[in-house]
């Protein structure tokens, strides 16, 4: 080896979380902006630049930004929703489009270099479907009050195995939100870790 | 390796490779990721509208 001074570093001090401004309100509750909450915020002024930049109503023949966002952000989201959801759904597309934009800048820009990626945090993954899982409870028992508890029993199954459907059901049922934040935290991190030990070969 | 020089240095360019071909597979993986997630945000959502 030539070279003594060569930086050794651990894997996994691209996810260290570092508080950049001190911020305690009432004693304890902390509120510090981390590198992680920096990163958010440029995620979500990243969004807001592409949208102002055609913020004059759009035209038929699309600009290039326009045709940017209509095509890699507009129109996978509104099959999705449109497909999956149902024409009474429309109103939850605002909520869906911006989930889809917010993560997709998070995770490209997490890939450039010396750059943090919040969702390979289950805190931030896995509290964004915690919190999308609840709302949707709510939303769901608001609407057709003890009637929901009957999602529990597929169609089409005799009523003798319906103690045992039903507990396996209710168990999958809350599986899903945990799966869903750890499935995207899962992915970034590993994805990470592999390309900074690869890189590290060189 | 590229530190050691000689043959070594050379055959640093394969990880280099690598490293490129697995970064064009992260930005498809950070997309699709993106996609799921909101794929079962919205099935979730369906289930909240109506009753099978």
């Amino acid at each position: 080896m030539s070279n003594d001074t060569i930086l050794i570093h651990s894997y996994f001090d691209q996810f260290e979380i570092t508080r950049l401004v001190d911020l305690y309100l009432f004693g304890n509750l902390d509120l510090s902006i981390t590198n992680s909450t920096v990163f958010m915020l440029i995620a979500c002024f990243t969004f807001a630049f592409f949208y102002f930049l055609n913020s004059d109503n759009g035209t038929v023949v699309p600009t290039r930004y326009q045709s940017l966002i209509e095509m890699v952000i507009y129109e996978p989201v509104h099959s999705m929703v449109k497909d999956n959801v149902g024409p009474e759904g429309m109103r939850y597309f605002p909520f869906l489009l911006s989930l889809f934009a917010f993560l997709l800048i998070i995770n490209l820009i997490g890939i450039i270099p010396y750059t943090f990626a919040p969702t390979s945090h289950g805190a931030m993954s896995f509290g964004l479907s915690i919190s999308i899982f609840i709302g949707c409870n709510i939303m769901a028992f608001s609407k057709f009050k003890l009637d929901y508890i009957a999602h529990f029993f597929p169609a089409g199954i005799p009523m003798a195995m319906a103690p045992a459907l039903v507990g396996i059901e209710i168990i999958s049922n809350f599986i899903r939100p945990i799966s869903l934040g750890l499935r995207l935290a899962a992915n970034i991190s590993a994805g990470h870790l592999l390309l900074t030990i690869l890189s590290s070969f060189i | 390796m590229l530190l050691m020089g000689g043959g070594i240095a050379i055959a640093s360019i394969f990880p280099l490779f690598i490293v490129f071909f697995i970064t064009i597979l992260e930005i498809a993986v950070a997309m699709i990721q993106a996609f799921v997630f909101c794929l079962l945000t919205s099935l979730f959502l369906s289930e909240a509208f109506e009753l099978h």
